[in-house]
């Protein structure tokens, strides 16, 4: 890690001062243990740098990037930057504006390897008395963020998440279980409740039944939904395709999802993985996206808000390209997951998606399908194992016919995109057939 | 090479040497260490606003073995103390506690020592921004048609140059150039965005120069794909039926690519006594596969793979039944084998895993006429536009961005929104038929970072689900 003053100082004197520019950078130390049959096989440490250039020359903007933190090569990216400038301007910059500081739980930065050790031995023994095999990570991410720009930004904030990852399978069936824990303090890592939910999940998914296709209400477990609202992120609130008329969505202040559905944007939460500015440097704030089922708004960067004529929402994303939610938030509502199951008279118990595609964005078609342990509900109870099902859906659909939502929120996803939801009944959803290895 | 590398590759190669005596001394039983320098362009023009983004990226990544598991460090160390803390992070994440129940072990891979560099006529890196904007902006112009909102066309151009050392006495210096390009129009209809693209939505890349790019033409293909973009708004849907199937372009490197390939690569699924079922058929007798990492041109070659091994060439799939895996050291120990040479990693930051290389297609003696004459009732599908799989890679769905009617033997319309889906095995089983040489077509895809080659010929595929997403 790079103290901060030594680190602004360094891009603004690389900083050029005849033209508008802009320069960010972001550093990101990733330390990993990694478990393949109950083994532990390797320990890793990548650090990995990203600066980004941008500038405009002669009304023209241009881009350069480069991995290596030192002055040649800063002062190479930003020459580069000069020399491809093509893209007709202005380049839209942020300006000065305060941003909440935060502080980093340092028990994320200091976690050693064998700290990571010792708490995935704990699974790896209780998966062998069970005669269980665990597949999955234990990551701990330690990030610097900082963009100076002609404006007089100077912003810099660090940022940390941990993360446990698994799934568990049986050693003489098809079943599967997943186990998901994410904080941004890798002291308060819960290792132990993801794994006996995922084990629980596998045992009682060894032997599966198949499925006739059709419509079903399914219950969506907080990674699904988390796997949901990825998707739905892309198709309805990037502000790119949003100008582009690639979304369902005509207008804000439409109406299209159930009431029950309240989005918004805010990584600020301290429930969640925080960031005070984006990587244009615009504060962050939270950001209504659906409110009652009606559509208040969609993320954007600089240049998006330009288009619009309106200002950035700060969701500049490295590497992405176009404007997206980074720290979604879909609000709880009163329901436990017991009470989804118990008033179910046939349906469908989702952990997680795997693989969702979009079919078509304008018409919010998507397929994918059910992982890590899905269950059939008859009769308000779990009464049989499914194997991973196809769906096909209309996720505006899906949205709209929300039947109830769950009372607790739950952290997935990383350091650049995640997500706080609750999981969520809902009464239309399409399945394929339902055989194993039949979709 | 001069990020890393500024006096003719004796820093590198000293910072190299460094990593290996520094592990080696801190008791690691072994240690490879990859340099790498990369040099990237990146250009686009959407709806005639060209950019370009310029990208250099140096480092070295280093992997050893110590208490009977991996270590892997990596980043963007210039100088040895920088080095020196790759060894240590390394070596602090293999020396935990307990130790590894099932220590790993590498097969036996003769020392290998050598330079490889890769076919480039036109060096992409020499041409002008001017040739470049103009042609883009031709390409850009051709394809606006009437119905057309959105047009992009994009080209990537990616140098790399790699220096390998292992505890083992291997070494190699390799220069790899990556060239690929793509299209897309697209045509906003009732509520519906259709699209047409070439070679396919995410283009195609090949490890050559520039020459690759004029191959692509495309200038050549813009007006055509823009005017087909634009005439599947106003098409009928594709019939929901079980019919037959003819698969080729990028469609079918997709659909060998996700359902035949990724299997293929050792260790991918949960476990490796599923792949390792001999003789295991994934097809019928029409169906040959092989892989090729020494292929001229290819998006997958190279002279040496990850861990320092020589490129091969192998058969994958013979007359439907596996024949061989693509396999690392470590992969192929577990099943008594060679390693197939096959390891890749898509940057310096990740470790190699096997992996696709370039994939070559068996051929037969269809013409495509005559693999569409002998269909009564059926489909004609050659770019995708979504592909998915399920967690254990044995069913997939898929649509294409359009498909062509065929009707007792003859192509009568287009359709849109073609999708179809099936179980892996089943749909193989009914290929029935392939095409000649001399419909050979090279198309290279992206996947995960790792470009890998596939060299196809139409197949046909009899009674496949189409059309119906219910």
């Amino acid at each position: 890690m790079t103290e901060k003053n030594k680190l602004l100082t360094i891009l603004e004197k690389v900083l050029p001062k005849d033209i508008p520019a802009e320069i960010a950078v972001v550093t990101q130390s990733q330390e990993a243990s990694w478990l393949r049959h109950n083994s532990m096989v390797q320990g890793s440490k990548v650090d990995n740098v990203l600066v980004q250039v941008r500038v405009e020359e002669n009304g023209r903007v241009g881009e350069g990037t480069t991995n290596v933190f030192n002055l040649p090569s800063l002062r190479q990216a930003v020459s580069q930057a000069r020399k491809g400038a093509f893209c007709p301007g202005p380049l839209v910059l942020s300006g000065s504006k305060g941003y909440r500081e935060l502080s980093l739980a340092s028990a994320t930065l200091e976690q050693s390897p064998q700290d990571r050790a010792s708490l995935l031995t704990k699974i790896t023994d209780l998966a062998g008395r069970a005669s269980l095999l665990v597949d999955g990570s234990l990551t701990a991410n330690v990030a610097e963020i900082a963009v100076v720009n002609s404006l007089g930004v100077s912003a810099y904030t660090k940022a940390a998440s941990a993360e446990f990852e698994i799934t568990v399978s049986s050693s003489t069936g098809p079943g599967r279980g997943y186990g998901y824990f994410c904080h941004p303090n890798a002291e308060k890592l819960d290792v132990i409740s993801p794994f006996l939910i995922a084990a629980a999940k596998c045992q009682s998914s060894d032997k599966q039944q198949p499925l006739p296709a059709g419509e079903y209400t399914v219950i969506l477990e907080p990674a699904a939904v988390a796997g949901l609202m990825e998707v739905a992120a892309k198709i309805f609130f990037d502000g790119q395709a949003f100008i582009q008329q690639q979304t369902p969505i005509s207008q804000l202040g439409e109406k299209l999802f159930s009431e029950q559905l309240t989005i918004w944007d805010d990584s600020l939460d301290p429930r969640g993985l925080q960031l005070p500015f984006d990587f244009e440097g615009t504060p962050k704030q939270r950001l209504s996206l659906v409110n009652r089922g009606i559509v208040q708004g969609v993320c954007l960067d600089n240049e998006s808000a330009a288009k619009l004529n309106a200002v950035s929402t700060g969701h500049s994303l490295p590497g992405v390209g176009t404007p997206r939610p980074g720290h979604l938030v879909l609000e709880a509502g009163n329901a436990m997951l017991d009470d989804m199951i118990a008033s179910t008279k046939r349906g469908i118990l989702v952990s997680r998606f795997h693989g969702i595609s979009i079919l078509d964005p304008r018409e919010a078609v998507i397929t994918g399908t059910t992982a890590g342990g899905t269950l059939l509900v008859e009769n308000g109870k779990l009464t049989a194992a499914l194997p991973d099902l196809r769906f096909v859906q209309n996720l505006v659909g899906a949205l709209d016919s929300i039947e109830m939502t769950g009372d607790e929120t739950r952290l997935l996803g990383g350091l650049w995109g995640s997500f706080l939801v609750p999981a969520l009944k809902l009464n239309n959803f399409t399945f394929l057939t339902g055989n194993t290895g039949q979709i | 090479m001069d990020l890393l590398n500024r006096q003719g590759g004796i820093i590198l190669e000293q910072l190299l040497k460094h990593g290996l005596d520094a592990a080696f001394a801190a008791g690691a039983d072994y240690v490879e260490l990859t340099g790498v320098d990369v040099e990237e362009q990146k250009w686009n023009i959407e709806n005639a606003r060209p950019s370009c983004r310029r990208n250099r990226e140096a480092g070295i990544s280093l992997r050893l073995i110590a208490a009977g598991r991996w270590g892997f460090a990596a980043g963007p160390a210039t100088n040895k103390p920088a080095v020196s803390q790759l060894v240590k992070a390394a070596l602090e994440g293999a020396n935990v506690q307990p130790s590894n129940r099932h220590p790993v072990e590498l097969s036996t891979a003769f020392p290998a020592t050598g330079s490889w560099a890769g076919a480039c006529a036109q060096d992409p890196f020499t041409i002008s921004n001017a040739e470049l904007l103009e042609m883009l902006e031709e390409t850009d112009q051709a394809m606006t048609v009437e119905g057309i909102e959105q047009r992009r066309a994009w080209l990537h151009f990616r140098r790399e140059h790699r220096h390998y050392l292992n505890s083992e006495g291997s070494s190699n210096q390799q220069a790899f150039t990556l060239s690929g390009g793509g299209i897309t129009a697209q045509a906003f209809g009732e509520g519906e965005v259709q699209q047409r693209s070439w070679p396919s939505p995410q283009g195609s890349y090949a490890g050559k120069g520039y020459e690759y790019i004029k191959e692509l033409d495309l200038p050549g293909h813009s007006q055509q794909i823009a005017q087909e973009a634009f005439a599947l708004t106003k098409a009928p849907a594709c019939p929901q039926e079980v019919m037959d199937v003819i698969l080729l372009g990028p469609m079918l490197a997709t659909q060998i690519h996700y359902t035949l390939g990724v299997r293929l690569q050792l260790g991918m699924l949960d476990s490796l006594d599923l792949q390792l079922t001999s003789q295991l058929r994934l097809g019928s007798p029409a169906l040959s596969l092989g892989a090729d990492a020494s292929l001229p041109g290819g998006a997958g070659s190279f002279g040496f793979d990850a861990e320092g091994v020589k490129a091969q060439s192998f058969p994958l799939i013979e007359r439907g039944r596996v024949v061989n895996y693509l396999s690392g050291r470590e992969t192929a120990a577990e099943t008594g084998r060679f390693s197939g040479g096959c390891m890749r990693s898509p940057s310096l930051y990740s470790p190699p895993v096997p992996w696709m290389t370039n994939v070559i297609m068996g051929t037969e003696t269809c013409s495509l006429g005559e693999l569409a004459g002998d269909i009564k009732r059926g489909i004609l599908m050659d770019t995708p536009r979504s592909y998915t799989v399920n967690p254990q890679l044995s069913g997939f769905a898929a649509q294409s961005e359009i498909g062509w009617m065929i009707e007792d033997g003859v192509i009568t319309h287009m359709v849109k929104n073609p999708f179809y889906r099936g179980n892996s095995k089943a749909f193989w089983s009914g290929c029935d038929a392939a095409a000649a040489i001399s419909h050979q077509k090279y198309y290279g895809i992206m996947d995960k970072g790792i470009a890998v080659g596939h060299s196809v010929v139409p197949v046909r595929i009899r009674s496949v689900r189409v059309g119906d997403r219910r």
